[in-house]
């Protein structure tokens, strides 16, 4: 297992390509602001376990996965905030083509006197073929109240007003579903920091 | 109501020819040895004087139980002790409760919900019981005209082999889970309800109506056949808390909504905090069929209970509301399974929980669908209220959808009391604890709006008091 830390005070911005099972550990005054694109397919589950250890440690995490072919995504993501006064929020965009899977496994855990935590996970899969699969289990083991814990998830369609609200505009089936897949997988951009990642996040081809 | 003598009178020679069901040789209180074995299951169904099939039934389902692993997952159950429980009770000769005998918690209860020395009087056995039965014969007469059954699922075994038959342990199998392999060979009492095509049942029908017989039951097994077109709804349990000797209850229900009929099952528990309550509970929705189950949960010390819906064919519904309320010592895990098999079926699922005094809430759900079913549409809002910094509350909802032709939606909250809401209200004058009392009746108002008006206001005064005690 890597293992990552983000020292107390300081401040890192990582876009990755790839995954490895990574354990990562915030100190104090932290903050991590991490995207992830993942377009090859995991030969074994991925875990990625973030442990907030010290007061105001903050993540921000967006990943995204695009499949294609028969290719699997079995990906686990636990947030523990052991410490109190730490912020979450963890965002998993899928867009699923072919007969690519997503089996996605997300946890928030607050353990007692984590006090005043604020955690968001949310993961929404577009899945672009009738034989793409989305298995996902957001959970949340929450032992205080003093707390603001919320997930939310996801699956759905490619829009069919904004579809035809596009091809009224002369554009064409195939690039109208482009754009909005890209929508859909950079709409939470602006909450990470985009002035870093904006121009140098690579997507493949739509 | 009071009932004048003459009506007394009246009731008492119809009763002389009111047949109870089956009839017992003896007259004194049987109850099996403790423990379970194919040997008193045999001496189970021959009290019953049940048909063959049934016998084969039971033993082949208390094999599947010895055979199956308990589960792994979920609340603790190893102070379970399967060999430690009568697993039968003749139920001509049930005990009767006296008021002076309730533990303080339940009587205190009762004194705090208001409750009319008359309704105590019911649980001595007398005065009101006499009453439901008063109405529950009335009600007969008028289904037996419109072909509607309704009995103890004992009687309707007998009465209905045919009927039984066909649908009887086919929407729950005795495979399907240890407590389902558990009842499906100690089943006794229950109901059984048959809806005709077409017909509408006016009230909803309550276990409450048929007292002296075997409505509740650690085992009881429910079965209800809603035929094309028609609609009932059945309540079952009861706000007030509800005492059992019975450390164990594994209870089924088995319901199937045929084509354009609907059917709503509100349950409403508060047992006793021994009780390990482990219900299987499953409908299957056949085309345009609609199905709710309005669940709330109170009591117990462990509840393990998943309504499920299966959508079956094109334009089924379904709808899971629950609430459940996890104090000192409790262990609720509720949750809703949904399975879409078919197309353009649609389903919702609104969960409320509050934990509080070192409670535990969770909510466990599944929703799941085939590659066929396309044009699917589902929602799912679980939000928990933690009310101290000693309880839990956790969520598990599992989401497996093929394709690309669905529309579903997830989401869950955790929090404690609002500050600024409670804020606002002391603000205006209102002390702490009607405070907490109104925020949390707030919390849980769009599900508790959705019980009939009597049981609405009750369970309404029993939050009030199961969180009164939060106050600093």
């Amino acid at each position: 297992m890597k293992k990552l830390l983000v020292k107390s005070g300081e401040t890192k911005n990582l876009l990755l390509n790839s995954l490895n099972t990574t354990e990562v550990n915030l100190k104090e005054n932290s903050e991590l602001t991490m995207v992830l694109v993942l377009e090859n397919e995991f030969i074994s589950q991925k875990e990625m376990i973030f442990k907030l250890e010290g007061k105001n440690a903050n993540l921000k995490l967006l990943a995204i996965i695009i499949g294609k072919n028969s290719e699997k995504f079995p990906l686990k993501i636990t947030a523990i905030h052991s410490s109190p006064e730490t912020k979450s929020e963890i965002t998993i965009k899928s867009v699923l083509k072919d007969e690519s899977e997503i089996n996605f496994e997300g946890k928030i855990i607050v353990p007692k006197k984590s006090v005043k935590t604020v955690s968001h996970l949310s993961h929404n899969s577009l899945p672009l073929s009738e034989n793409a699969k989305t298995i996902t289990i957001p959970s949340l083991e929450i032992h205080e109240n003093n707390v603001k814990i919320s997930h939310s998830t996801t699956i759905g369609l490619i829009n069919s007003e904004h579809l035809f609200y596009l091809k009224s505009r002369g554009i064409n089936q195939e690039t109208a579903e482009k754009i909005l897949i890209k929508a859909f997988v950079l709409s939470d951009l602006k909450n990470f920091n985009d002035k870093h990642f904006a121009n140098k996040i690579r997507l493949p081809n739509l | 109501m009071k009932i004048t003598k003459k009506t007394k009178n009246l009731i008492k020679t119809s009763f002389d020819n009111y047949k109870f069901g089956f009839k017992t040789e003896t007259k004194s209180s049987y109850k099996t040895p403790k423990g379970l074995s194919a040997e008193k299951i045999k001496e189970i169904s021959k009290r019953k004087s049940e048909n063959p099939w049934m016998l084969d039934f039971r033993l082949k389902a208390f094999e599947t139980f010895t055979k199956k692993p308990m589960p792994t997952w979920g609340p603790d159950l190893t102070n379970l002790d399967f060999a430690n429980i009568h697993y039968y009770l003749d139920p001509l000769t049930k005990q009767q409760k006296t008021w002076d005998s309730l533990p303080y918690e339940i009587s205190n209860t009762f004194d705090k919900l208001g409750v009319i020395k008359a309704e105590k009087d019911f649980l001595g056995g007398s005065g009101a019981q006499f009453e439901s039965e008063v109405i529950y014969h009335n009600l007969l007469k008028e289904f037996q005209a419109k072909g509607i059954i309704f009995e103890s699922t004992d009687r309707a075994l007998k009465k209905y082999p045919e009927i039984f038959k066909e649908y009887f342990g086919k929407v729950v199998p005795f495979t399907d889970n240890k407590f389902a392999a558990l009842n499906s060979a100690a089943w006794s009492g229950g109901t059984f309800i048959y809806v005709p095509k077409n017909t509408h049942v006016d009230m909803p029908l309550q276990a409450y109506f048929r007292i002296n017989e075997e409505s509740t039951g650690q085992f009881e097994r429910t079965l209800i056949i809603a035929d094309e077109g028609s609609f009932v709804h059945y309540i079952e349990g009861c706000t007030a808390p509800t005492c059992s000797n019975d450390s164990l209850h594994a209870a089924v229900v088995e319901i199937i909504v045929k084509k354009n009929a609907k059917v709503q099952y509100t349950t409403i528990q508060n047992w006793s905090r021994n009780i390990y309550n482990l219900v299987t509970k499953r409908a299957f929705v056949y085309k345009n069929g609609e199905m709710i189950w309005l669940d709330c949960n109170l009591g117990s010390k462990i509840t393990m209970k998943y309504p499920a819906i299966f959508l079956l064919e094109e334009g089924a519904k379904g709808e899971v509301n629950s609430l459940a309320v996890a104090g000192k010592g409790q262990n609720i895990d509720a949750g809703a399974k949904i399975i879409h098999a078919a197309k353009n079926t649609s389903s919702k699922v609104i969960s409320k929980s509050i934990s509080l005094q070192g409670g535990t809430a969770t909510y466990r759900g599944l929703v799941k669908s085939k590659k066929s079913a396309t044009g699917i549409k589902n929602f799912v809002s679980c939000d928990a209220l933690i009310m101290d910094d000693y309880s839990h509350s956790n969520t598990h909802p599992k989401i497996d959808i093929p394709g690309n032709k669905a529309a579903i939606s997830h989401e869950a909250t955790v929090s404690k009391i609002n500050e600024d809401q409670l804020f606002y209200l002391k603000s205006r004058g209102i002390n702490e604890e009607t405070a907490i009392s109104l925020i949390v009746n707030g919390f849980a108002d769009n599900i508790v709006k959705k019980f009939p008006m009597e049981y609405a206001l009750e369970l309404s005064r029993l939050l009030e008091i199961e969180t009164s005690n939060i106050a600093k």
